[in-house]
C-alpha cells in the first residue's frame, strides 16, 4: 500500500474549487447513491450533485428511509461528511483536470488529497456537498425478504415451516430464533432459525419471509437475494476493497459480496464493515480507543500531542487528542 | 513512532518465528510467545492458518466464508480463541463446528474481529493512556470489546459477561494481527461450558 496524502484542512480555504481529475468516472448519473444503480429506489437517497465534480455527483449525503429502520443498535443513519479534494494531477489543489486521468484512475492516484476540516464539514452539507458524502447506514435493508427462502421453496410444498416452533434441545441456542442474537436489532415479530435464515412468522405459523445470514444464506455458493438490489459505493470504496465491476458486488449489513454478474452466484465475502458514521468535526464515535492503523501506515500517522489516528473501513481519520474531535478524514489507497 | 517498518532481515526472522511456531505445533501456549509487533510478510489469513492452536477458528473462518476477507489488502484484528477455547463450550462448540451452523458460528466471529492493526502492545499503550482504565474497541459485529490489566493479564470482555485472557502478544501479518485469546468472546447459555 502506498501512502497518497493527507492534508490538514484548517488552513485551506472553504471557498476552493474541489478538484477531481476523473471526469467520466460518473457517480451522479449512472451510479450515485440515489441514481439509477438499483440503490436509488430502494434507498430513495436524497442526492446533492456535485457541481465541482463533473460526472461525479451523486455521492451526496443520501439520507434513507432506513433510519426508521431496524439496523444495529449504536449505528445511525445520519450523514457522512466525507469529502474529498481530489487533485490526481499531482500537481496540489487547484491543479488542471485531466480527463486522462480517468483511464488511469487506479494507478495514478500518488497525490490524492482528501481534505475536511470541522468548520466546512457542516457548510459543505449546506451547500449540497462539493466532496464525496457517504454512509453505509444509506445502503442498509434490513428489511425481511419477501417470499419462501431458497431452501424451503425448492421443496415445493407451498412454503411450508419445517417443525420451526418446536422448543431448542440445547441449551446453547436459548436466544438463537431471535435477531438480537445474531446482532441484529429493532426487529419485532416472531422468528424462527432455518438453514441460514431467520424467517419471520405470523402469527399463524406462516412465513412471511426471511432475514438472510452472514455465513449461511449469504455465503458463497448461495444466490444473492434479488430483494437486495444492487448498490453503487463511492469509487473510492471499490478501490479500496477491490470491488470490480458495478454488477460484481453487493452490499448487506455491513459486509460486502462479490456475486457473479450473470448467475447471481455469491463468489466470496468480500469485507466486513464497522458501517460506523464519522464526520469532520464530530466526535470520534465510540469503540476507538486503541491506536489500530494499518502496519504500512504507522509510520506516516503516529499517535502524538496533536493529533490521534484511528482506522476504520478504509479510511484513517485524525482526531484532536483533547476534544475528540475529527479533524480530516484520509484516504489509503492500494 | 510505534512501529518502524521492518527491514527485510527482521521480517525474515519474523517469518521465521511463524515457521519454528508451525513446527512446534504442540498447543496454543506456544503461539503465545512471539514478541509484540512480529509481523509475517503473508496475509493475516496465512498467518492464522500458519498458528498452532488455532485449527478450529481457521477451519470455522474458511467454512464460514469469511477467510477471505483476510486476503485482501484492509486490515483486520482477530481475536482469535484458541482450540481449547472452543472445546470448553463443549457440545455447543461442537455444534457449532457443523456445515448447518455456520452462520452461527460466523455471527460469533464477527464479534471477533476488530477494524485495524491492532496489537498488544497498542493495547498496553491506550490503557496507559487512559490510566487504567478499561479501553474500548469496536468489532465487526454489533459488540464492543473491553480491554483491561488484571495484574499481568491483558483481560477482553464483551458486554454481555464474556471473558478471555489474550495469551501472549500476537502474531502480526501484512494486513492484520492474531490476537489468541483462551475463551470464547459470546456468552452461551449455562451448562454448555461457555465462559
Amino acid at each position: 500500500m502506498l501512502i497518497r496524502f493527507v492534508t490538514t484542512a484548517a488552513a485551506i480555504a472553504l471557498a476552493a474549487v474541489a478538484v477531481n481529475a476523473d471526469p467520466g468516472k460518473g457517480n451522479g448519473g449512472d451510479k450515485g447513491n440515489g441514481g439509477g444503480k438499483g440503490g436509488g429506489g430502494d434507498h430513495a437517497g436524497q442526492v446533492h450533485a456535485q457541481a465541482d465534480h463533473p460526472g461525479k455527483g451523486g455521492n451526496g449525503k443520501a439520507k434513507s428511509p432506513d433510519d426508521a429502520k431496524p439496523g444495529k443498535s449504536g449505528k445511525s443513519a445520519q450523514g457522512d461528511d466525507r469529502g474529498a479534494l481530489r487533485d490526481n494531477s499531482g500537481e496540489g489543489r487547484g491543479g488542471a483536470k485531466n480527463a486522462d486521468k480517468a483511464q488511469s484512475r487506479n494507478k495514478d492516484r500518488d497525490d490524492v488529497r482528501f481534505v475536511r476540516d470541522d468548520e466546512r464539514g457542516e457548510r459543505f452539507d449546506d451547500r449540497g456537498g462539493r466532496g464525496e458524502r457517504f454512509s453505509w447506514a444509506s445502503l442498509n435493508r434490513r428489511e425481511v425478504v419477501e417470499g419462501c427462502p431458497p431452501g424451503l421453496a425448492k421443496k415445493n410444498n407451498g412454503c411450508l415451516p419445517p417443525g420451526l416452533a418446536k422448543k431448542r434441545d440445547d441449551d446453547w441456542r436459548e436466544g438463537y430464533d431471535r435477531p438480537d442474537w445474531w446482532g441484529m436489532t429493532g426487529y419485532e415479530g416472531r422468528y424462527s432459525y432455518h438453514d441460514g435464515s431467520l424467517l419471520r412468522l405470523g402469527s399463524n405459523g406462516s412465513i412471511l419471509g426471511y432475514l438472510p445470514l452472514l455465513g449461511g444464506a449469504l455465503s458463497p455458493g448461495q444466490m444473492w437475494p434479488s430483494f437486495y438490489a444492487p448498490v453503487a459505493v463511492p469509487d473510492y470504496y471499490q478501490d479500496y476493497y477491490n470491488l470490480g465491476s458495478n454488477d460484481g458486488y453487493r452490499y448487506h449489513d455491513d459486509a460486502l459480496y462479490s456475486v457473479d454478474p450473470q448467475s447471481q452466484a455469491i463468489s466470496s465475502i468480500v469485507a466486513l464493515l464497522t458501517g460506523d458514521d464519522f464526520a469532520v468535526g464530530q466526535r470520534l464515535p465510540a469503540g476507538y480507543d486503541v491506536y489500530n492503523l494499518p502496519y504500512s501506515y504507522r509510520d506516516e500517522y503516529a499517535d502524538g500531542p496533536d493529533a490521534n489516528y484511528r482506522y476504520s473501513d478504509g479510511y484513517v481519520y485524525q482526531v484532536d487528542p483533547k476534544t475528540q474531535l475529527i479533524q480530516t478524514v484520509i484516504e489509503l489507497l492500494t | 513512532m510505534r512501529s518502524a517498518r521492518l527491514t527485510g532481515v527482521q521480517a525474515a526472522l519474523g517469518a521465521a518465528l511463524l515457521v519454528g511456531l508451525s513446527a512446534c505445533g504442540s498447543g496454543s501456549k506456544e503461539a503465545t510467545t512471539a514478541q509484540a509487533d512480529d509481523r509475517a510478510d503473508g496475509t493475516l489469513a496465512a498467518a492464522l492458518s500458519d498458528a498452532p492452536g488455532m485449527t478450529t477458528v481457521t477451519t470455522a473462518l474458511k467454512s464460514t466464508g469469511l477467510s477471505n476477507v483476510f486476503d485482501g489488502g484492509a486490515a483486520y484484528t482477530i481475536l482469535a480463541p484458541d482450540d481449547d477455547a472452543f472445546g470448553a463450550l463443549g457440545a455447543a462448540g461442537t455444534d457449532l463446528q457443523q456445515p448447518e451452523n455456520s452462520a452461527a458460528m460466523a455471527a460469533i466471529l464477527r464479534d471477533h474481529i476488530l477494524p485495524g492493526y491492532l496489537t498488544v502492545a497498542d493495547i498496553d499503550a491506550a490503557l496507559k493512556a487512559s490510566g487504567g482504565r478499561p479501553v474500548k474497541m469496536k468489532t465487526m459485529g454489533d459488540t464492543e470489546v473491553s480491554f483491561i490489566r488484571e495484574g499481568d493479564v491483558l483481560v477482553v470482555s464483551t458486554p454481555d459477561g464474556a471473558r478471555a485472557k489474550v495469551e501472549g502478544n500476537g502474531l502480526g501479518a501484512s494486513n492484520g494481527v492474531v490476537i489468541p485469546l483462551d475463551a470464547v468472546l459470546r456468552k452461551l447459555s449455562a451448562g454448555d461450558g461457555a465462559a
